[in-house]
């Protein structure tokens, strides 16, 4: 879906696009280069006719540039620190002055001629304290910080900035017009949806579902997200569970339809996190999957996810499943969905070939009552020293959770 | 062909040798310094403050297990734990592993963290020295502490990787301080690409006079001990420059023991970490690469530039002739116990590059730059060569070592921008150029002594070191 230039299609033996790397190492090469022809500059042009021997010569025009180049260094680092310096004291200075009249401007006094002028001089720390203001204020509040950051050019200057080939600035862009919640701004979001930085479209994701009544939008977000990087859903999915009651209605359900297998696992797994009661009943087919990835991501979901009444059938199927992965998850969704019937099942998966089955087992009878604590007070005192182990360690837990209950 | 020339073509011989390999080890310095800028110009991004709210509120966010051996740390026990425990980040428990301290580390975690006996499970997959208990916190922290028999530093991990119970495990030194949002930096690499990254390093600075409150670095500061900024410096540099550089063509061969985060199931894979060597943080790294080029499955070891750990470095030339011998000593180690992948096509770049670089001039850079001032003073003394060119030579070499040095002071200005006023950056160039006078030689004698050391086959233990512990540099 995204980014299929040649830069990702060349990759290294770590999966890694392979020209940046050569970009990059290309400019230290050249570093070095402009290192040692400055040396030999200095060795032809200015030291070989005073210094009789080739290698003296060359040593000392070495010596030179290496001095040179501390001494470029130290300029260099003190008026980054200066700047940065006077930056820090002119925020000390301003950002009060800018505070007041936004307070002042968010209840009602137009300040708006004051904080131009101040615009002008300091547009940085301007923007600071409006973004800040954006951030944390809700209501009318927010709409007049709003309406003034178009008076005040800075969603012009946010809009220029998209374009910057530095992807913070895109991002920070992208992140600073959400913030005005404005409609009119969903093209320049859906555009940025497509860029090449996961932040920057992460934060686009975040800004379009921020707007109001877009269900075809979360639709396509939703689809989106499964299909992208990890880093993408998890930037995403806090904001993506608020929409999860209008994804139950059609995007959810339509998971099922797609043809890659990792998108499924993805859009399941998202399911799964947000642990919402949602009506999705085509969940139930994807737990006879012929992919265990598939089947164990449904059963995960079936904890929490409501379907036409099959999903006890379902689960307690799994716990049957020849995949250890799935075995897993149904013993996991037995415990959340406190399936008593489960019991002689988890009694068996306590002697499973898979230890991670036969752990989980352990919590998940702690869970079921006098009768699944019942068989793991019989374990404890199992010659399996890790199956004993846990065992222990799930009846205390439920004892201390009912100790703190009835407290 | 008599006695004196004989003599004259043997010293030659070593000295145009020496002059090759100082010639060939600051290229590859310069290169890796280099790359590093760079690298971290284009790829320098921590998660912003809109970013990290982002990944609190988000149920994807993966859980985290703190790993925190601890032999005899009763003086900063309390506050590297407290510390740990104010992390930002939703998803995290914090397992401390008493490896059979006889300060009283156990009971000063009892008291301050209200622990009480757990039933909590320490059985798992890797071997250890018998548990003796475990603890949690009465107080609604993560917190887990497992007191154990005497083993190492590597048995106490490999009993909190028993005990962990999240897909990814950091392991943190008890003397060290974790960066407030350390976790959502070294996060990042696994969120990028979970499939590949099995581990990732982060960067490791000086705490030494820093201001710190409960646990937590609140104001950053250099020292007022020139030893302590010498050493400041030189983290810069091993970490901004080569770190960086080795990252970029996944040849990374050391995690810092301080700070790493692993993927636990590959952690477990391969074993655990190994109880026979001083150098388990290398010899883990070492192992992974190993393993999974044999696989041939695709990995990626990254390093990040974000500040990580803080930790406490030695104030005495003394603790840093122990720390640099015994880091000298797993050096040697992890290089003679995979010594199959040296200049083995069959690692990739590990093996021809990394490995090699490693040998040559890690292990036994210290012994030839030894050598070399030796050469020179005997070249002086029987003057086979004029002192106008030792000097020069020196002088170059010496200017180069400045240049790397104040090179990384700059990149660290690029990017990080921890230090934060013109006195600390006064102070961090001027270090980075006295350092090249004297204690970078002192540094080369005490390798060497670990190099020594590691050949007649000395093994040791914790690498204890006398500390001023954090309340020292605390100011309220």
């Amino acid at each position: 879906m995204r980014r299929g230039g040649r830069a990702t299609r060349l990759q290294t033996s770590d999966g890694q696009p392979i020209l940046p790397r050569i970009w990059i190492i290309g400019q230290a090469m050249l570093a070095m280069a402009v290192l040692v022809f400055s040396t030999w500059l200095i060795h032809a042009y200015l030291l070989h006719g005073r210094i009789p021997q080739g290698s003296l010569s060359l040593a000392v025009a070495f010596l030179s540039m290496q001095l040179i180049s501390i001494l470029l260094q130290l300029v260099i680092s003190f008026s980054i620190k200066r700047r940065r310096e006077s930056i820090e004291e002119r925020a000390r200075r301003t950002q009060p002055i800018i505070q007041q009249y936004l307070a002042a401007h968010v209840s009602g006094t137009d300040h708006t001629e004051e904080l131009l002028k101040l615009c002008r001089q300091h547009r940085d720390q301007v923007e600071i304290c409006v973004v800040e203001a954006l951030t944390t204020l809700k209501g009318f509040g927010r709409e007049r910080i709003a309406a003034l950051s178009e008076s005040l050019q800075l969603v012009d200057v946010w809009r220029t900035r998209l374009s910057s080939r530095d992807a913070h600035r895109r991002k920070e862009a992208v992140e600073f017009l959400g913030f005005l919640q404005r409609t009119d701004l969903r093209p320049v979001f859906e555009k940025c949806l497509t860029d090449p930085d996961v932040l920057v479209s992460a934060a686009a994701c975040r800004s379009l579902l921020d707007l109001p009544d877009l269900p075809d939008t979360v639709a396509h977000l939703f689809r989106m997200v499964i299909e992208g990087p990890l880093l993408l859903r998890t930037m995403v999915a806090g904001e993506l569970r608020k929409h999860a009651l209008a994804l139950s209605k059609k995007a959810l359900p339509e998971i099922g339809e797609e043809t890659e297998e990792s998108h499924i696992v993805a859009g399941l797994g998202l399911m799964e996190s947000w642990q919402r009661a949602l009506h999705v009943p085509n969940v139930a087919s994807l737990a006879v999957h012929r992919s265990a990835d598939v089947r164990a991501a449904a059963i995960r979901s079936l904890a929490f996810v409501e379907t036409n009444g099959d999903a006890e059938f379902l689960t307690l199927a799994a716990l049957e499943d020849r995949s250890p992965e799935v075995r897993l998850a149904a013993v996991r969704a037995c415990s959340e969905r406190r399936l008593l019937p489960a019991i002689p099942s988890l009694k068996r998966q306590l002697h499973s070939d898979n230890e991670a089955c036969a752990l989980a087992a352990c919590d998940a009878l702690a869970t079921l009552g006098e009768e699944g604590r019942g068989i793991l007070q019989d374990c404890v005192l199992s010659s399996n020293r890790r199956l004993a182990a846990r065992a222990l360690e799930a009846l205390a837990a439920v004892q201390v959770a009912e100790s703190a209950m009835s407290a | 062909m008599t006695l004196d020339i004989i003599v004259h073509r043997v010293y030659f011989f070593f000295e145009s040798g020496i002059i090759f390999y100082v010639f060939l080890i600051n290229i590859i310095y310069f290169l890796l310094t280099a790359i590093g800028f760079f690298a971290l110009r284009r790829h320098h991004r921590a998660f912003s403050a809109i970013e990290r709210s982002v990944l609190v509120e988000s149920p994807l966010t993966p859980a985290v297990s703190l790993i925190v051996p601890a032999y005899n740390e009763a003086m900063s026990v309390e506050h590297s734990v407290a510390g740990m425990l104010s992390l930002r980040y939703p998803t995290y428990e914090v397992i401390v592993i008493n490896d059979g301290s006889k300060d009283g580390t156990l009971p000063i975690l009892t008291e301050k963290f209200r622990l009480y006996r757990s039933s909590r499970s320490t059985e798992g997959p890797l071997a250890t020295k018998a548990i003796r208990g475990v603890y949690e916190s009465s107080d609604p922290s993560r917190l887990v502490v497992i007191d154990k028999e005497n083993g190492g530093k590597a048995d106490a991990i490999n009993a909190g990787l028993n005990v962990a119970r999240s897909p990814l495990v950091m392991v943190v030194d008890c003397d060290s301080l974790i960066d407030r949002d350390a976790l959502f930096n070294i996060v990042k690499p696994f969120l990028d690409d979970p499939e590949r990254t099995i581990a990732v390093g982060g960067t490791v600075r000086s705490v030494n006079d820093c201001e710190v409150e409960h646990g937590i670095v609140r104001k950053i500061s250099t020292s007022r001990s020139w030893l302590v900024n010498f050493q400041a410096v030189e983290y810069l540099r091993a970490f901004l420059g080569g770190r960086v550089g080795f990252s970029l063509i996944n040849g990374l061969l050391i995690i810092s023991g301080a700070a790493g985060m692993f993927r636990r199931d590959a952690v477990l894979e391969i074993g655990g970490f190994d109880e026979f060597t001083v150098g388990e943080d290398m010899e883990l790294v070492v192992r992974m690469h190993r393993l999974w080029r044999r696989k041939k499955k695709p990995y990626r070891i990254v390093y990040i530039a974000a500040p990580v750990c803080w930790t406490e470095v030695p104030q005495t030339s003394k603790i840093l002739q122990r720390q640099r011998k015994r880091w000298q000593r797993g050096t040697v180690e992890s290089l003679w116990r995979h010594r199959e992948m040296l200049f083995n096509p069959r690692f990739g770049v590990v093996g021809m590059f990394a490995f090699p670089y490693f040998v040559m001039f890690e292990m036994l850079g210290p012994a030839v730059e030894l050598l070399g001032y030796g050469l020179t003073i005997i070249g002086l003394a029987f003057r086979i060569i004029a002192l106008p060119i030792a000097l020069l030579f020196f002088s170059v070499s010496v200017m180069f070592g400045v240049l790397l040095s104040t090179s990384a002071v700059l990149l660290d200005e690029f990017t990080t921008q921890r230090y934060p006023s013109w006195r600390h950056g006064r102070q961090l160039f001027l270090a980075a150029i006295l350092e090249n006078f004297g204690f970078r030689q002192m540094l080369t004698f005490f390798r060497v002594q670990g190099l020594i050391e590691a050949l007649k086959g000395k093994k040791g233990g914790w690498g204890a070191m006398e500390r001023r512990g954090f309340q020292m540099v605390q100011k309220t």
